[in-house]
């Protein structure tokens, strides 16, 4: 046996004793660590279970008082659970909402206004993200400032240009022209699905600045050299846009979709404007309900008949959103993290 | 210089589809935005009464921007004040409790992406005409007004006053505990932006962080806090936006029904306007304050 090897087994001997303190040592940390997990885990649980509760609430509130008869709801022994289960609520405010008309509106509304939106914005947060150009920076603010603008304050400016919608100038001209009154060759889009369409149409409809800030930001996440090779194999900006830019942002494209579709479903207080008399969306067909339950005679002092049917509307009119939002959450989750919202 | 020459056309054929690609929005923006508010700026300075003959305008000068506070002396403390000043308790709060919330749904545990649709839910539902019905039918048996709060903590207060907390401490308490419903119904975007910011933060600075010895605290101020700031500042700007332009606020309300109800165009116009310009300026100035602090790891 040489010293070499002697040297090398004390060596091994000295490591050994080295590892097991360590483990001994390591194995008491994780051991602390182990129970603040399950402590934080406890603690997790509580949290989102209380802070889900507060966000059901209303929707649990909404789902016992809706098929509960209405002669329960004072009834001091009747809290969550009804004694008996009725459809009355439900049948009311299917016919006090006209509930199925109203919801064919409101899904051509939201359906054709999504859309809309989905092209006009990718085209222009395309333009902003990807070309230099002359005044690009105060442009932009432009857009941001179409976000900081409430709309309640322009809108009734916007009310009396689509009374009187002039095409632009186009009316005018043709006025001048002719000679004629201009409103001749106006046109009405009250009541015309035109009045959410035009401005969708041209980028300045609900919401449209927020959905260009997204796709602006989208589109310069995407690698510069993808386009780079589509420019090189011959393709024009349009060809470019199309084929390599938008299957590149199909998350971003679903988000948009879903939040325009959701903030149409809510808007009440154009819809109220731009729809006194035809293709009534639910928002407003909600609140007109009610409003009408409460002028009628034979219901207005009914107050248990009020609540059974404005609880029965809400539902109705939250449930189609909800549906659509439980089959695409999980995209609607990825697509926000993967693509999404950054600074 | 024909190099020179070649560049500069490619730059202009460059701005050129750049221009062609906004230009439909850019329409838009001229025709449908700008000239309404152009047309907003006109009534604020005009007098309108409507006629048989159609609409009549009087320039009456600044009339429609003071006829409020000189009539109303309680306007500016009733309606104006809490318009403006309602972000100083609610944007903090949110910031903050999204920050939190999203740090918990990016943990790995069971149910994890139930407890994420749950918490999104808001986003769905929020600011629509569902919530304010059901709050003008107090989501009770009894009739409540519109400014009750959903869930109330009198009796906390009550303990917590006489467990002997100075009167301030116990007010914070009760404004932040009366407002959960609120924040928390409002703060799903804001989780969002929070948890797409989370997922950016390289994985390996944390290990880098742990292996020097740091603790989950100091890692939180030293490199969640500084990695997510770019965020802290959508989330602040998204959350001022969001309280200055909900229906729920005062001044958005008044200047709605001023025209609605009381139909007077001139007045409503004017005080918007003005709101507006005092509400971008708050934005603007709490934007430069807050971004001084941004740090941006690849600055590009």
């Amino acid at each position: 046996m040489s010293a070499g090897v002697l040297l090398e087994k004390m060596h091994i001997r000295k490591d050994r004793t080295q590892t097991e303190g360590a483990v001994k040592k390591r194995f008491r940390k994780k051991d602390l660590y182990g129970a603040t997990r399950v402590i934080w885990s406890i603690c997790r649980f509580l949290l989102i279970f209380g802070l889900g509760f507060v966000i059901l609430y209303p929707l649990l509130q909404i789902l016992s008082k809706v098929f509960m008869p209405v002669d329960q709801y004072q009834d001091l022994s009747v809290i969550w659970i009804p004694k008996s289960l009725t459809m009355s609520n439900i049948q009311n405010a299917l016919v006090y909402t006209k509930f199925w008309e109203s919801l064919a509106n409101t899904l051509i509304l939201c359906l054709s206004c999504a859309a809309i939106q989905i092209v006009v914005c990718s085209l222009t947060g395309y333009g902003f993200a990807r070309f230099r150009f002359p005044l690009r920076e105060p442009l932009f603010l432009m857009v941001i400032l179409t976000i900081i603008i409430p709309t309640q304050v322009i809108f009734l400016p916007s009310f009396v240009q689509y009374r009187f919608f002039d095409f632009f100038g186009i009316s005018r001209l043709l006025g001048l022209l002719t000679g004629r009154d201009y409103t001749e060759f106006t046109r009405s889009l009250i009541d015309t699905r035109w009045s959410f369409w035009i401005p969708s149409l041209f980028g300045v409809g609900l919401r449209s600045g927020i959905f260009i800030y997204l796709f602006r930001q989208c589109f310069r996440n995407i690698p510069k050299e993808l386009e780079e090779a589509a420019k090189i194999d011959g393709c024009g900006s349009i060809t470019t846009y199309v084929r390599i830019m938008l299957p590149n942002a199909k998350s971003s494209i679903l988000t948009v979709f879903l939040f325009s579709l959701v903030w149409h479903w809510n808007e009440y207080t154009l819809t109220r404007t731009f729809f006194p008399q035809k293709f009534q969306p639910l928002a407003v067909q909600l609140k007109l309900a009610i409003d009408g339950m409460m002028s009628d005679l034979a219901t207005r002092t009914n107050l248990p008949f009020q609540m059974g049917v404005t609880y029965a509307s809400v539902l109705l009119f939250i449930l189609p959103v909800l549906i659509i939002y439980i089959f695409t959450q999980r995209w609607f989750v990825e697509g926000v993290e993967s693509s999404g919202i950054k600074g | 210089m024909a190099g020179r020459r070649r560049k500069n056309k490619m730059r202009s054929r460059e701005a050129a589809t750049g221009y062609a690609f906004i230009s439909i929005w850019l329409i838009g923006l001229i025709f449908l935005f700008l000239r309404p508010l152009g047309m907003a700026f006109y009534y604020a300075f005009q007098e309108m009464s409507i006629t048989a003959e159609g609409m009549i305008y009087e320039f009456t000068g600044l009339e429609n921007f003071i006829y409020k506070f000189r009539d109303d002396i309680y306007f500016f403390d009733s309606t104006v004040w809490p318009g403006l000043s309602k972000f100083v308790i609610e944007v903090p709060i949110c910031v903050i409790f999204s920050l939190f919330i999203a740090i918990v749904l990016n943990q790995k545990f069971k149910g994890r992406t139930f407890a994420r649709a749950l918490f999104f839910l808001p986003v769905i539902i929020t600011s629509g005409i569902a919530i304010q019905v059901l709050r003008s039918y107090g989501l009770d048996t009894s009739m409540e007004t519109e400014n009750t709060y959903l869930f109330s903590s009198n009796g906390v207060a009550q303990i917590l006053s006489s467990a002997g907390l100075p009167y301030v401490i116990v007010d914070i308490f009760t404004q932040i505990s009366n407002r959960i419903f609120d924040i928390v119904w409002m703060s799903g975007i804001q989780i969002i932006l929070y948890l797409s910011g989370l997922q950016g933060i390289p994985a390996s600075e944390y290990e880098a962080a742990q292996i020097e010895g740091a603790t989950a605290w100091e890692c939180f101020w030293k490199i969640t806090w500084v990695r997510i700031s770019p965020i802290t500042l959508v989330v602040v700007v998204y959350s001022l936006i969001d309280s200055f332009t909900n229906v729920s606020n005062t001044m958005i309300k008044f200047v709605y029904e001023e025209y609605s109800l009381r139909g007077n165009l001139g007045g409503s116009s004017a005080l918007g306007l003005s709101y507006c310009l005092a509400a971008f300026l708050i934005i603007l100035v709490i934007y430069a304050l807050t971004s001084k602090h941004v740090f941006y790891a690849n600055d590009n």
